[in-house]
């Protein structure tokens, strides 16, 4: 896919539209996709393409650093449950997690990412938290 | 009664003080930012590579597990409690379902 005037390629105006080119991370190297939504998961954005593909937004050139994230104690618990239903739902019906930038793939991706954090940020005490 | 020229300092020291504040807690904030997203990207949790998974469910299990055993000390917080067994049962779900498909997919 040739870049046009429409792709994404500085972070002045992130995040990108949709319908725009976006360039990203991939194993075989930099890919190109037309961004068709962008949804907030359990712990950073995914960018959902036309073809179906969903790719972390920190795997998008062009994505200040650190991303944008949600804090663990921001996901509602009816929200966790939906997305573990999701996910079992995923696994019953065979689908292999290891399909990269399937929905598999990148739900379960954050739902392991935001069980460690907010395992892991419950025992941590913020410097000035005496 | 206070003068218009008092009330013009006072209220200017309280816009001092408010901007001094933000500009207080803006690095904190960043910081705490960069500090929980480099815990992610070095405990290997943002980009899970194909063979990975088994690894990281073992390492988010771990880190559930030990939670789980602070929070069987304490009589309060039994929600989380709860929660918290019920993650370790969804992960251990998981993790079963992600050694199935490896095997069959091996197995082709």
């Amino acid at each position: 896919m040739k870049p046009t005037a429409n792709e994404v390629g500085t972070a002045a105006s992130w995040p990108p539209e949709e319908g725009q080119i976006i360039r990203f991370k991939s194993v075989g190297g930099l890919k190109t996709g037309t961004l068709k939504e962008l949804r907030w998961g359990l712990v950073w954005r995914d960018f959902i393409l036309e073809d179906g593909r969903v790719i972390p937004e920190h795997k998008i050139l062009g994505c200040p650093e650190p991303p944008v994230w949600r804090k663990a104690d921001e996901v509602t618990q009816d929200e966790r449950e939906a997305w573990e239903r999701r996910l079992v739902s995923m696994a019953e019906t065979g689908l292999d997690p290891r399909d990269r930038e399937q929905s598999f793939w990148a739900d379960l991706n954050q739902y392991l990412a935001y069980t460690y954090l907010r395992f892991k940020q419950a025992g941590y005490k913020a410097p000035d938290a005496q | 009664m206070l003068s218009d020229e008092w009330n013009l300092g006072w209220s200017n020291s309280q816009a001092a003080i408010r901007t001094e504040c933000r500009a207080v807690s803006r690095p904190y904030e960043r910081s705490e930012k960069e500090r929980v997203w480099k815990l992610l990207l070095e405990a290997g949790f943002t980009d899970i590579a194909l063979d990975e998974f088994p690894e990281r469910i073992k390492e988010a299990k771990q880190v559930v597990m030990g939670r789980l055993s602070e929070l069987l000390e304490l009589t309060t917080d039994i929600q989380e409690r709860q929660s918290a067994a019920y993650s370790l049962a969804m992960l251990k779900k998981l993790e079963t379902t992600v050694w199935r498909t490896g095997k069959h997919r091996s197995s082709d």
